[in-house]
Protein backbone atom coordinates (compact mmCIF):
# COMPACT_ATOMS: atom_id res chain seq x y z
CA UNK A 1 0.00 0.00 0.00
CA UNK A 2 2.87 2.33 1.09
CA UNK A 3 4.58 1.49 -2.63
CA UNK A 4 1.61 2.29 -4.41
CA UNK A 5 1.44 6.14 -3.22
CA UNK A 6 5.47 6.29 -3.60
CA UNK A 7 4.71 5.51 -7.29
CA UNK A 8 2.25 8.57 -7.59
CA UNK A 9 4.64 11.30 -7.60
CA UNK A 10 6.87 9.61 -10.14
CA UNK A 11 4.09 8.90 -12.69
CA UNK A 12 2.96 12.69 -12.45
CA UNK A 13 6.96 13.63 -13.09
CA UNK A 14 7.31 11.23 -15.94
CA UNK A 15 4.14 12.50 -17.92
CA UNK A 16 4.12 16.19 -16.97
CA UNK A 17 6.21 17.22 -20.17
CA UNK A 18 2.44 15.86 -21.92
CA UNK A 19 -0.36 17.56 -19.80
CA UNK A 20 -1.63 20.65 -22.44
CA UNK A 21 -0.05 24.10 -21.27
CA UNK A 22 -2.42 26.98 -22.00
CA UNK A 23 -2.03 27.79 -25.63
CA UNK A 24 0.10 31.37 -26.31
CA UNK A 25 -2.31 32.97 -28.89
CA UNK A 26 -0.47 32.18 -32.46
CA UNK A 27 -0.45 35.36 -34.61
CA UNK A 28 -2.28 35.35 -37.87
CA UNK A 29 0.15 34.96 -40.67
CA UNK A 30 1.07 38.09 -42.56
CA UNK A 31 0.24 38.13 -45.88
CA UNK A 32 3.13 38.35 -48.38
CA UNK A 33 3.89 41.74 -49.03
CA UNK A 34 3.57 43.20 -52.25
CA UNK A 35 6.05 42.24 -55.54
CA UNK A 36 7.10 43.65 -58.70
CA UNK A 37 6.92 40.36 -59.92
CA UNK A 38 2.93 40.06 -59.03
CA UNK A 39 2.89 43.78 -60.27
CA UNK A 40 4.37 42.49 -63.28
CA UNK A 41 1.63 39.98 -63.35
CA UNK A 42 -1.40 42.23 -62.70
CA UNK A 43 0.39 44.37 -65.36
CA UNK A 44 -0.34 42.45 -67.98
CA UNK A 45 -3.91 41.21 -67.59
CA UNK A 46 -5.25 44.83 -65.96
CA UNK A 47 -3.31 47.50 -67.79
CA UNK A 48 -0.89 46.31 -70.82
CA UNK A 49 -3.61 46.65 -73.91
CA UNK A 50 -4.33 49.97 -72.89
CA UNK A 51 -0.78 51.65 -71.69
CA UNK A 52 1.06 49.08 -74.24
CA UNK A 53 3.65 46.06 -73.06
CA UNK A 54 6.48 48.63 -72.03
CA UNK A 55 3.84 51.37 -70.52
CA UNK A 56 5.36 53.65 -73.43
CA UNK A 57 1.65 54.72 -74.63
CA UNK A 58 2.31 52.07 -77.62
CA UNK A 59 -1.09 50.50 -76.93
CA UNK A 60 -2.47 47.27 -78.52
CA UNK A 61 -6.19 49.52 -78.37
CA UNK A 62 -7.70 52.67 -78.36
CA UNK A 63 -10.32 54.12 -75.97
CA UNK A 64 -13.60 54.08 -77.14
CA UNK A 65 -12.83 58.40 -78.28
CA UNK A 66 -9.85 56.65 -80.68
CA UNK A 67 -6.82 58.62 -78.26
CA UNK A 68 -4.21 55.93 -76.34
CA UNK A 69 -3.84 56.31 -73.10
CA UNK A 70 -1.33 57.91 -71.47
CA UNK A 71 2.43 56.38 -71.08
CA UNK A 72 3.43 55.45 -67.62
CA UNK A 73 7.20 55.36 -68.32
CA UNK A 74 8.01 58.81 -67.88
CA UNK A 75 6.01 59.63 -64.93
CA UNK A 76 7.27 62.66 -63.29
CA UNK A 77 7.89 64.24 -59.18
CA UNK A 78 5.51 62.68 -57.33
CA UNK A 79 3.87 61.14 -59.92
CA UNK A 80 5.56 57.84 -59.74
CA UNK A 81 6.20 57.74 -56.43
CA UNK A 82 4.17 54.41 -54.99
CA UNK A 83 1.48 56.28 -52.52
CA UNK A 84 0.42 58.21 -55.55
CA UNK A 85 0.56 55.43 -58.11
CA UNK A 86 -1.67 53.35 -55.48
CA UNK A 87 -4.19 56.28 -55.48
CA UNK A 88 -4.88 56.96 -58.69
CA UNK A 89 -5.07 52.70 -59.68
CA UNK A 90 -7.18 51.92 -56.60
CA UNK A 91 -9.31 55.18 -57.39
CA UNK A 92 -8.95 55.52 -61.06
CA UNK A 93 -9.10 58.46 -63.81
CA UNK A 94 -10.63 59.65 -66.82
CA UNK A 95 -11.51 56.24 -68.33
CA UNK A 96 -9.30 53.96 -66.19
CA UNK A 97 -11.51 52.51 -64.09
CA UNK A 98 -10.92 51.65 -60.29
CA UNK A 99 -9.26 49.02 -60.09
CA UNK A 100 -9.64 48.76 -56.32
CA UNK A 101 -13.09 47.14 -56.78
CA UNK A 102 -11.63 44.05 -58.22
CA UNK A 103 -8.08 44.05 -56.81
CA UNK A 104 -7.37 43.39 -53.02
CA UNK A 105 -4.78 46.45 -51.71
CA UNK A 106 -1.96 44.41 -51.54
CA UNK A 107 -2.56 43.89 -55.57
CA UNK A 108 -2.58 47.77 -55.86
CA UNK A 109 0.63 47.96 -54.09
CA UNK A 110 2.71 45.35 -55.85
CA UNK A 111 1.02 46.53 -59.24
CA UNK A 112 2.61 50.37 -57.72
CA UNK A 113 6.15 49.27 -57.45
CA UNK A 114 6.01 47.69 -61.04
CA UNK A 115 4.57 50.91 -62.55
CA UNK A 116 6.74 53.25 -60.58
CA UNK A 117 10.23 50.35 -61.80
CA UNK A 118 9.21 51.20 -65.61
CA UNK A 119 10.61 54.77 -64.45
CA UNK A 120 14.15 54.90 -64.33
CA UNK A 121 14.62 57.37 -62.03
CA UNK A 122 11.66 56.47 -59.71
CA UNK A 123 12.67 57.21 -55.78
CA UNK A 124 13.24 53.96 -53.62
CA UNK A 125 10.09 53.21 -51.92
CA UNK A 126 10.69 51.92 -48.15
CA UNK A 127 6.56 51.33 -47.46
CA UNK A 128 7.66 47.80 -46.12
CA UNK A 129 10.61 48.95 -44.04
CA UNK A 130 8.05 50.01 -41.20
CA UNK A 131 4.66 48.47 -40.56
CA UNK A 132 3.18 48.11 -44.04
CA UNK A 133 0.11 50.19 -43.07
CA UNK A 134 2.80 53.45 -42.36
CA UNK A 135 3.06 54.17 -46.15
CA UNK A 136 -0.51 52.78 -47.65
CA UNK A 137 -2.78 55.69 -48.27
CA UNK A 138 -5.73 56.45 -46.34
CA UNK A 139 -8.50 55.54 -48.61
CA UNK A 140 -7.04 51.50 -48.78
CA UNK A 141 -6.39 51.64 -44.62
CA UNK B 1 -36.58 47.14 -72.77
CA UNK B 2 -37.08 49.12 -75.67
CA UNK B 3 -41.17 49.40 -76.49
CA UNK B 4 -40.80 46.40 -78.69
CA UNK B 5 -43.15 44.68 -76.13
CA UNK B 6 -46.93 44.80 -78.29
CA UNK B 7 -50.10 43.51 -76.31
CA UNK B 8 -50.32 40.66 -78.62
CA UNK B 9 -46.70 39.90 -77.69
CA UNK B 10 -47.61 40.43 -74.05
CA UNK B 11 -50.30 39.25 -73.83
CA UNK B 12 -49.06 35.69 -75.72
CA UNK B 13 -46.02 36.06 -73.40
CA UNK B 14 -48.43 35.85 -70.26
CA UNK B 15 -50.08 33.04 -71.38
CA UNK B 16 -46.65 31.06 -71.55
CA UNK B 17 -46.06 32.44 -67.89
CA UNK B 18 -49.63 31.00 -66.64
CA UNK B 19 -49.17 27.91 -68.20
CA UNK B 20 -45.61 27.52 -67.10
CA UNK B 21 -46.64 28.17 -63.37
CA UNK B 22 -49.30 25.29 -63.67
CA UNK B 23 -46.76 22.95 -65.05
CA UNK B 24 -44.97 22.79 -61.96
CA UNK B 25 -41.58 24.56 -60.30
CA UNK B 26 -40.40 27.18 -63.20
CA UNK B 27 -42.53 25.91 -65.15
CA UNK B 28 -41.96 22.52 -67.29
CA UNK B 29 -41.03 19.12 -67.21
CA UNK B 30 -38.79 18.22 -68.54
CA UNK B 31 -40.53 16.17 -71.66
CA UNK B 32 -43.16 19.55 -72.18
CA UNK B 33 -39.56 21.23 -72.36
CA UNK B 34 -38.40 19.14 -75.03
CA UNK B 35 -41.30 19.94 -76.96
CA UNK B 36 -41.02 23.65 -76.63
CA UNK B 37 -39.31 26.30 -79.27
CA UNK B 38 -38.10 29.26 -78.86
CA UNK B 39 -36.08 31.78 -81.52
CA UNK B 40 -33.86 34.62 -80.62
CA UNK B 41 -31.85 36.57 -82.65
CA UNK B 42 -28.46 37.36 -81.78
CA UNK B 43 -27.03 41.03 -82.63
CA UNK B 44 -24.01 43.01 -81.96
CA UNK B 45 -21.76 46.06 -82.66
CA UNK B 46 -24.36 48.07 -84.75
CA UNK B 47 -21.89 51.75 -83.82
CA UNK B 48 -24.35 53.40 -84.86
CA UNK B 49 -23.06 57.22 -85.92
CA UNK B 50 -19.90 55.82 -86.77
CA UNK B 51 -18.33 58.03 -89.94
CA UNK B 52 -14.68 56.60 -91.33
CA UNK B 53 -13.61 53.48 -93.80
CA UNK B 54 -14.50 50.66 -91.45
CA UNK B 55 -17.92 51.36 -92.51
CA UNK B 56 -19.04 53.82 -95.16
CA UNK B 57 -22.47 53.50 -94.31
CA UNK B 58 -22.90 51.65 -90.78
CA UNK B 59 -26.78 52.79 -90.53
CA UNK B 60 -27.27 51.00 -94.14
CA UNK B 61 -25.83 48.25 -93.06
CA UNK B 62 -28.27 47.58 -89.78
CA UNK B 63 -30.84 48.49 -91.60
CA UNK B 64 -30.07 45.29 -94.33
CA UNK B 65 -29.58 43.26 -91.34
CA UNK B 66 -32.98 44.08 -89.44
CA UNK B 67 -34.53 43.40 -93.03
CA UNK B 68 -33.48 39.75 -93.00
CA UNK B 69 -34.70 39.72 -89.51
CA UNK B 70 -37.77 40.92 -90.58
CA UNK B 71 -37.81 38.34 -93.16
CA UNK B 72 -37.34 34.80 -91.14
CA UNK B 73 -39.45 32.50 -90.71
CA UNK B 74 -40.76 31.53 -87.66
CA UNK B 75 -40.49 34.90 -87.06
CA UNK B 76 -38.18 35.49 -83.72
CA UNK B 77 -39.70 36.03 -80.47
CA UNK B 78 -36.73 37.93 -79.11
CA UNK B 79 -34.05 39.91 -80.09
CA UNK B 80 -30.53 40.20 -77.88
CA UNK B 81 -28.50 42.77 -78.63
CA UNK B 82 -24.98 42.45 -77.81
CA UNK B 83 -23.90 45.89 -77.10
CA UNK B 84 -21.85 49.10 -78.80
CA UNK B 85 -25.51 50.24 -80.13
CA UNK B 86 -23.91 53.53 -81.09
CA UNK B 87 -20.42 54.91 -81.66
CA UNK B 88 -19.00 56.55 -78.48
CA UNK B 89 -19.12 60.58 -78.90
CA UNK B 90 -18.55 63.00 -76.28
CA UNK B 91 -21.52 65.29 -77.27
CA UNK B 92 -24.70 64.33 -74.74
CA UNK B 93 -27.00 65.76 -77.95
CA UNK B 94 -25.46 63.54 -79.70
CA UNK B 95 -25.14 60.16 -77.89
CA UNK B 96 -28.76 60.74 -76.91
CA UNK B 97 -29.91 60.90 -81.01
CA UNK B 98 -28.05 57.94 -81.46
CA UNK B 99 -29.56 56.19 -79.01
CA UNK B 100 -33.10 57.08 -80.32
CA UNK B 101 -32.58 56.36 -83.71
CA UNK B 102 -31.63 52.71 -83.09
CA UNK B 103 -34.31 52.44 -80.44
CA UNK B 104 -36.49 53.63 -82.93
CA UNK B 105 -35.26 51.02 -85.51
CA UNK B 106 -35.19 48.08 -83.32
CA UNK B 107 -39.08 48.98 -82.17
CA UNK B 108 -40.07 49.24 -85.70
CA UNK B 109 -39.58 45.54 -85.90
CA UNK B 110 -42.33 45.04 -83.35
CA UNK B 111 -39.88 41.90 -82.06
CA UNK B 112 -39.40 42.15 -78.37
CA UNK B 113 -35.34 43.07 -77.32
CA UNK B 114 -33.08 43.48 -74.64
CA UNK B 115 -29.69 44.91 -74.74
CA UNK B 116 -27.10 45.18 -72.57
CA UNK B 117 -23.84 48.26 -73.20
CA UNK B 118 -20.81 48.05 -74.90
CA UNK B 119 -18.26 50.49 -74.00
CA UNK B 120 -18.86 52.47 -76.75
CA UNK B 121 -22.52 53.09 -75.15
CA UNK B 122 -21.23 54.17 -71.63
CA UNK B 123 -18.44 56.32 -72.91
CA UNK B 124 -18.78 59.73 -71.27
CA UNK B 125 -21.28 59.10 -69.07
CA UNK B 126 -20.59 55.32 -67.54
CA UNK B 127 -24.13 54.05 -69.13
CA UNK B 128 -26.43 56.58 -67.85
CA UNK B 129 -28.22 57.60 -71.06
CA UNK B 130 -27.99 53.93 -71.38
CA UNK B 131 -30.06 53.14 -68.84
CA UNK B 132 -32.34 56.41 -69.67
CA UNK B 133 -33.07 54.95 -73.53
CA UNK B 134 -32.49 51.72 -73.45
CA UNK B 135 -32.52 50.04 -70.03
CA UNK B 136 -30.65 49.07 -66.93
CA UNK B 137 -27.37 47.85 -67.22
CA UNK B 138 -27.83 44.41 -65.65
CA UNK B 139 -31.07 42.38 -65.49
CA UNK B 140 -32.62 39.03 -65.46
CA UNK B 141 -35.86 38.51 -67.96
CA UNK B 142 -37.53 35.24 -68.50
CA UNK B 143 -39.34 34.94 -71.64
CA UNK B 144 -40.74 31.46 -72.84
CA UNK B 145 -38.79 29.15 -70.93
CA UNK B 146 -35.45 30.84 -71.00
CA UNK B 147 -33.66 32.59 -68.39
CA UNK B 148 -32.08 36.23 -69.39
CA UNK B 149 -29.62 37.85 -67.61
CA UNK B 150 -27.99 40.90 -68.97
CA UNK B 151 -24.43 41.66 -67.38
CA UNK B 152 -22.86 44.83 -67.69
CA UNK B 153 -18.56 44.29 -68.43
CA UNK B 154 -17.50 47.49 -69.62
CA UNK B 155 -19.28 50.82 -67.96
CA UNK B 156 -16.93 50.37 -64.96
CA UNK B 157 -13.68 49.26 -66.89
CA UNK B 158 -13.76 45.12 -68.03
CA UNK B 159 -15.00 43.87 -65.05
CA UNK B 160 -17.84 43.34 -63.33
CA UNK B 161 -18.83 45.33 -60.18
CA UNK B 162 -18.63 43.26 -57.02
CA UNK B 163 -22.13 44.25 -56.21
CA UNK B 164 -23.35 43.25 -59.39
CA UNK B 165 -21.59 39.94 -59.13
CA UNK B 166 -23.87 39.46 -55.74
CA UNK B 167 -27.13 40.55 -57.52
CA UNK B 168 -26.11 37.57 -60.48
CA UNK B 169 -25.48 35.33 -57.55
CA UNK B 170 -28.76 35.68 -55.61
CA UNK B 171 -30.54 35.50 -58.91
CA UNK B 172 -29.23 32.58 -60.53
CA UNK B 173 -29.87 30.72 -56.68
CA UNK B 174 -33.38 31.87 -56.68
CA UNK B 175 -33.64 29.05 -60.38
CA UNK B 176 -33.94 25.31 -60.37
CA UNK B 177 -30.64 23.48 -61.66
CA UNK B 178 -32.78 22.63 -64.84
CA UNK B 179 -33.49 26.49 -66.19
CA UNK B 180 -32.17 27.61 -69.42
CA UNK B 181 -30.17 30.23 -68.81
CA UNK B 182 -28.59 32.66 -71.37
CA UNK B 183 -25.96 35.12 -70.04
CA UNK B 184 -25.41 38.05 -72.46
CA UNK B 185 -22.24 40.30 -72.02
CA UNK B 186 -20.58 42.82 -74.42
CA UNK B 187 -16.95 41.22 -73.95
CA UNK B 188 -16.25 37.37 -73.11
CA UNK B 189 -16.36 36.81 -69.61
CA UNK B 190 -13.56 34.47 -70.55
CA UNK B 191 -9.96 35.54 -71.62
CA UNK B 192 -10.34 35.44 -75.34
CA UNK B 193 -7.54 37.83 -76.25
CA UNK B 194 -6.11 40.42 -73.41
CA UNK B 195 -3.73 42.77 -75.00
CA UNK B 196 -6.69 43.94 -77.06
CA UNK B 197 -9.05 43.31 -73.99
CA UNK B 198 -11.20 40.73 -74.95
CA UNK B 199 -11.77 39.54 -71.82
CA UNK B 200 -13.50 40.51 -68.20
CA UNK B 201 -11.00 41.05 -65.62
CA UNK B 202 -13.28 38.84 -63.15
CA UNK B 203 -15.81 37.03 -65.49
CA UNK B 204 -14.61 33.52 -63.80
CA UNK B 205 -16.86 34.71 -61.03
CA UNK B 206 -20.07 33.90 -63.35
CA UNK B 207 -18.80 30.51 -64.47
CA UNK B 208 -18.25 29.74 -60.90
CA UNK B 209 -21.84 30.59 -59.98
CA UNK B 210 -23.16 29.22 -63.35
CA UNK B 211 -21.46 26.02 -62.20
CA UNK B 212 -24.63 23.54 -61.45
CA UNK B 213 -26.77 24.72 -64.33
CA UNK B 214 -26.38 22.05 -67.25
CA UNK B 215 -28.65 24.40 -69.89
CA UNK B 216 -26.41 27.39 -70.33
CA UNK B 217 -24.83 29.40 -72.70
CA UNK B 218 -23.22 32.73 -73.04
CA UNK B 219 -23.58 35.20 -75.87
CA UNK B 220 -20.77 38.27 -76.25
CA UNK B 221 -19.76 40.52 -79.07
CA UNK B 222 -17.27 43.65 -78.99
CA UNK B 223 -14.60 41.03 -81.41
CA UNK B 224 -16.78 41.52 -84.34
CA UNK B 225 -16.46 37.53 -85.36
CA UNK B 226 -17.58 34.28 -84.90
CA UNK B 227 -16.35 32.91 -82.36
CA UNK B 228 -17.91 29.57 -80.38
CA UNK B 229 -15.58 28.64 -77.60
CA UNK B 230 -16.67 26.24 -75.25
CA UNK B 231 -15.15 27.43 -71.78
CA UNK B 232 -17.39 26.43 -68.61
CA UNK B 233 -19.99 26.12 -71.02
CA UNK B 234 -20.72 27.59 -74.78
CA UNK B 235 -19.32 30.85 -75.62
CA UNK B 236 -20.45 32.09 -78.73
CA UNK B 237 -20.18 35.77 -80.35
CA UNK B 238 -22.42 37.48 -82.56
CA UNK B 239 -22.10 39.26 -85.70
CA UNK B 240 -20.77 42.64 -86.01
CA UNK B 241 -22.88 44.90 -88.28
CA UNK B 242 -20.89 47.74 -88.23
CA UNK B 243 -17.47 46.02 -89.33
CA UNK B 244 -15.41 42.73 -89.20
CA UNK B 245 -12.12 42.77 -87.09
CA UNK B 246 -9.27 40.30 -87.96
CA UNK B 247 -8.54 37.07 -85.48
CA UNK B 248 -6.18 37.53 -82.77
CA UNK B 249 -2.57 37.14 -83.10
CA UNK B 250 0.01 38.86 -83.64
CA UNK B 251 0.85 41.13 -80.88
CA UNK B 252 -0.48 44.42 -83.16
CA UNK B 253 -2.65 47.33 -82.36
CA UNK B 254 -6.50 46.16 -82.71
CA UNK B 255 -7.48 47.40 -86.42
CA UNK B 256 -10.61 47.03 -88.13
CA UNK B 257 -10.41 46.17 -92.22
CA UNK B 258 -11.07 48.83 -94.20
CA UNK B 259 -14.47 48.65 -95.89
CA UNK B 260 -13.97 47.35 -99.80
CA UNK B 261 -15.69 49.13 -102.13
CA UNK B 262 -16.71 45.58 -104.12
CA UNK B 263 -17.62 43.79 -100.69
CA UNK B 264 -19.26 46.36 -98.33
CA UNK B 265 -21.44 43.74 -96.15
CA UNK B 266 -18.35 41.25 -95.93
CA UNK B 267 -18.36 39.25 -92.22
CA UNK B 268 -21.82 41.37 -91.22
CA UNK B 269 -24.63 39.79 -90.09
CA UNK B 270 -26.28 37.95 -86.99
CA UNK B 271 -26.89 34.84 -85.49
CA UNK B 272 -30.18 32.81 -84.69
CA UNK B 273 -30.70 30.81 -81.67
CA UNK B 274 -33.20 28.19 -82.17
CA UNK B 275 -34.31 26.22 -78.91
CA UNK B 276 -35.93 23.12 -80.26
CA UNK B 277 -35.86 20.01 -78.86
CA UNK B 278 -34.20 20.32 -75.77
CA UNK B 279 -31.11 22.10 -77.29
CA UNK B 280 -29.87 25.42 -79.27
CA UNK B 281 -29.17 25.36 -82.77
CA UNK B 282 -27.65 28.45 -83.85
CA UNK B 283 -26.78 28.95 -87.71
CA UNK B 284 -25.20 32.15 -89.00
CA UNK B 285 -26.58 34.15 -91.18
CA UNK B 286 -23.96 36.70 -92.87
CA UNK B 287 -25.00 39.75 -95.63
CA UNK B 288 -22.05 38.25 -96.75
CA UNK B 289 -19.61 35.38 -95.89
CA UNK B 290 -16.41 36.93 -94.69
CA UNK B 291 -12.94 35.88 -96.46
CA UNK B 292 -11.07 34.82 -93.16
CA UNK B 293 -13.32 32.09 -91.82
CA UNK B 294 -14.59 31.69 -87.96
CA UNK B 295 -12.36 31.90 -85.01
CA UNK B 296 -10.79 29.21 -83.47
CA UNK B 297 -8.80 29.99 -80.30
Amino acid sequence: MMRSWAMWPLLVLLFWPLHPSPRKPVPAPLPPPPTVQEGARLYHRACLSCHGPRGNGEAFVLMPNGQAAPRLDQLQGTAKTVPHLMQVIGEGRGLMPAWRTVMTPREIQSLALYVASLNPASPAWHGWAGHPRHSTPASFR
Amino acid sequence: MGTGWTRRELMRGSAVALFAGFMGPWGISRRARAAERFRAVHLSDFHWGYRGPWNRHPEASLRAVLERVRGLSPRPDLMLVTGDLIQATPESSQRRERFQQVKSLLDSLAIPWVAVPGEHDTFGDGGAMFEELIGPRYYHRTVGPIHIFGLDNVSRGPLLEPRQVSWFRREIQALSRDSIILVLTHAPLFSLFIPWNWYTYNGTAIYHIMRPYAAKQFLFGHIHQACDREYEGMNRSGLPTAWPLPEPGPLVRLEPWPQGATHPEMGLGFRVLDWQGGRFEEPLVYLEPPVVQEVTP
